[in-house]
């Protein structure tokens, strides 16, 4: 228990100091929040610009004649399904990769065998290979099983590239677990199956959740696996949507594809103002174990 | 039981009578063209109408279109053609195909389309495209680039609108009294919109330049060359500009051509595409025509008094892969021989639709002023210096020299380190 008692001289000082600390830090984050979110105001800016007022000089950030035709755009139906398809893509890849990687890593965590370790160093190895020769490798595999142009084709790849990450992530979750509460679970008689799926996942919830959201972001913002896999628009992904009908060399609509880009990164804000908690805790309990 | 098991023999019955005959299944063809042409708005419509007129003209035949950003898709199509899924007919740039042949992904057109007609394509055109000795694409949209110059900055500056400068002393002059201009439209007025970013387009768009003073980018054994004089006078002259401040450094071709496009720039280097350009970024506020804001000179001449002209060419070609190679020709030939088709095309687009030169000079091509400039320099216009598969690889290699000459370092270094860095660019496999 502690007593309040007279307030000396290097407590006062103390008391300054760290009030000044407090404030420099709060000046830091500030001017960090504001440069992070510089760019997303532009971008909102923009999508309500008219093309002659994108490159207005100097500069507007409300534009005098505001105009809404971009995101007539956005919300047009051709645009709408490619944003369904990028959701169903990206859902599934989440779903896949967050369940495949869940079940290698309990493995990899549990099982002692020889290879072990080389098994989690093949495939941390496997993110330095260069998407262009995994790309070509896919493409060839996605031809001869005939699944090119499919949802199939994009969940797949996009599993592949995030497989290796949820691995190392969820692993680190599972050698924190104290194996006590598996043998506590097979003593009451429960199946392997049964001790995963209603013991041990229940417990790495927060490393799940920030598995699946880092899987999701990725495969949301993949652009050249939807833009070589797919070649129909009833499968196109947004971003590759968006480099078909924005970026090219006689790009001029900055306020449609500002109004595009506005509207696909609401998902990505609301996935993490829900779930903020749980992937700030999931990533820092990964980070440290023990 | 009985009645459920007819009831499904039945429907099943039902449902194979209605499907259309195997033989029509069989006859009916798919041709595969891959391209960036659908997502080029301008020539968005044309080409869905030349795709839609082809499959009426064939009902046996269904056209599927795979389109490709601009950017990508040298990648889509390298990809395609090594897992073996390449698309019948593709559309690229020149500056790509060294690459695609250098895997075998094109076909020879000698022998698919006549020689009649293929000689109806100009012969500088044509040599660009051939490979090994082989014809293997063809101009869809021929792109001759020119100096394209603001008249009103011109008038304004106390030139001759109408006299456009001829020689590079006399260009130079030009630029730098505009760009003495006073600010406009919120920014200062550049004499030139030139490309200085970091894209591997920088470089290419100063062959022109290095031509026009009168030197080549390969010596006389085809090999690659960049310290010539001529190239050290070309990088001296793009750090003169922006020093100056007549050339905006890192400008990207977007920011070049909105500059031109709002009218604070007196000069932009571009092909037929500018009519569109013109129109779309600024509004239809700056005009295109002899006596109007905007119009084309050829390329100020060198020393020697030659006129070369630089050509960034859509061109059009059949892979190797194509199943039916016939169908794929037939498609070709409809499309750049057939002067219903090409008028058509050209009036929707408005931008050149094929490089035959009869059609050029003939019906809605011959009828349009702008478009008759481009095609008086057609024949003289060169796109690739060198064919070499990895020549856009050296081109990339240059960009920082380049841009480290219009920083301030020196120019003579800069291009032999330069010259090394491209020479190991092309040595690589």
């Amino acid at each position: 228990m502690k007593h309040a008692g007279p307030v000396t001289g290097s407590t006062a000082q103390n008391a300054v100091g760290e009030g000044r600390f407090t404030l420099a830090r709060l000046a830091v984050a500030t001017i960090a929040t504001l440069m992070m979110l510089w760019p997303i105001a532009w971008m909102v800016s923009t999508s309500f610009k008219r093309p002659e007022a994108v490159f207005e000089l100097p500069p507007r950030w409300i534009p005098e004649a505001p105009s809404l035709a971009g995101y007539e755009v956005a919300l047009s139906a051709a645009v709408l399904r490619y944003f369904l398809n990028s959701v169903i893509v990206a859902s599934a890849t989440a779903l896949l990769a967050t369940g495949a990687g869940a079940l290698c890593a309990y493995g990899l965590s549990r099982l002692r065998f020889r290879g072990n370790r080389a098994v989690m160093l093949a495939l941390l190895g496997s993110l330095g290979l260069p998407i262009p020769l995994l790309m070509v490798t896919l493409y060839l595999l996605f031809f001869r099983v005939g699944i090119l142009d499919s949802y199939l084709a994009l969940i797949l790849g996009h599993t592949v590239i995030t497989l290796p990450v949820v691995v190392w992530l969820l692993k680190d979750f599972f050698d924190a677990l104290p194996r006590e509460f598996e043998e506590a679970a097979f003593i009451d008689g429960a199946s392997p199956a049964q001790v995963i799926r209603l013991v041990i996942l229940p417990l790495v919830r927060p490393g799940l959740a920030a598995a699946a959201i880092f899987v999701f972001v990725t495969s949301w913002n993949e652009f050249i696996f939807g833009m070589t896999f797919i070649s129909s628009d009833t499968y196109r992904p947004i971003p590759a949507a968006m480099g078909l009908l924005f970026l090219n060399e006689f790009q001029y609509r900055w306020g449609d594809t500002m109004a595009v880009a506005t509207v696909v990164t609401l998902p990505i804000m609301l996935l993490f103002v829900l779930f903020q908690r749980y992937f700030v805790s999931g990533i820092t309990a990964g980070a440290v174990k023990g | 039981m009985r009645g459920w098991k007819s009831s499904l023999a039945l429907t099943l019955g039902l449902a194979i009578a209605a499907l259309p005959g195997t033989d029509a299944l069989a006859q009916q063809k798919t041709l595969r063209i891959m391209g960036y042409q659908a997502t080029f708005e301008h020539f968005r419509p044309a080409w869905e109408w030349v795709l839609e007129e082809f499959q009426r003209r064939h009902p046996d035949v269904t056209i599927e279109d795979i389109p490709t950003a601009f950017n990508e898709t040298l990648n889509q199509i390298t990809v395609a053609v090594l897992g073996g899924n390449a698309p019948d007919i593709v559309i690229v740039n020149p500056v790509w195909m060294a690459q695609l042949d250098s895997l075998d992904a094109l076909q020879p057109l000698s022998g698919l389309i006549s020689d009649a007609e293929l000689a109806k394509f100009p012969e500088r055109v044509r040599e660009d495209l051939t490979f090994d000795g082989e014809l293997k694409a063809l101009p869809l949209n021929p792109g001759p680039i020119m100096m394209v110059y603001n008249r009103d900055l011109m008038r304004e500056a106390g030139l001759d609108p109408d006299a456009p400068p001829k020689t590079w002393p006399e260009f130079t002059t030009a630029i730098e009294k505009i760009c003495a201009l006073p600010d406009r439209n919120g920014g200062k007025v550049s004499g030139i919109a030139l490309r200085l970013d970091r894209g591997a387009q920088t470089a290419q768009w100063l062959i022109p330049v290095i031509w026009g003073m009168g030197g080549e980018i390969t010596d006389s054994d085809g090999e690659f060359n960049f310290t010539s004089p001529p190239v050290i006078e070309a990088l001296q002259w793009y750090r003169r500009l922006v020093e100056e401040g007549c050339a905006q450094p890192g400008a990207t071709v977007g920011d070049t051509r909105n500059l031109f496009a709002q009218g604070r720039a007196g000069f932009i280097f571009e092909g037929p595409w500018i009519r569109g350009l013109v129109r779309n970024l600024s509004a239809d506020q700056l005009q295109i025509a002899p006596d109007g804001n905007i119009w084309i000179a050829p390329m100020p001449e060198n020393p020697s008094g030659e006129v070369r002209q630089f050509a960034n060419h859509g061109v059009i070609a059949i892979t190797a892969q194509a199943k039916d190679k016939e169908l794929a020709a037939s498609f070709v030939d409809f499309l750049l021989n057939d002067p219903d088709v090409v008028d058509k095309h050209f009036e929707i687009a408005q931008i050149m639709a094929t490089g035959n030169t009869e059609l050029l000079a003939s019906g809605a091509h011959g009828a349009d002023p702008l478009t008759q400039e481009f095609v008086k320099y057609l024949p003289n216009s060169q796109a690739l210096p060198m064919q070499h598969p990895r020549w856009l690889a050296a081109m990339d290699a240059l960009v920082p020299h380049i841009q480290s000459v219009v920083d301030g370092a020196d120019a003579q270094a800069e291009a032999e380190q330069a010259e090394r860095d491209a020479q190991r660019a092309l040595s690589r496999r």
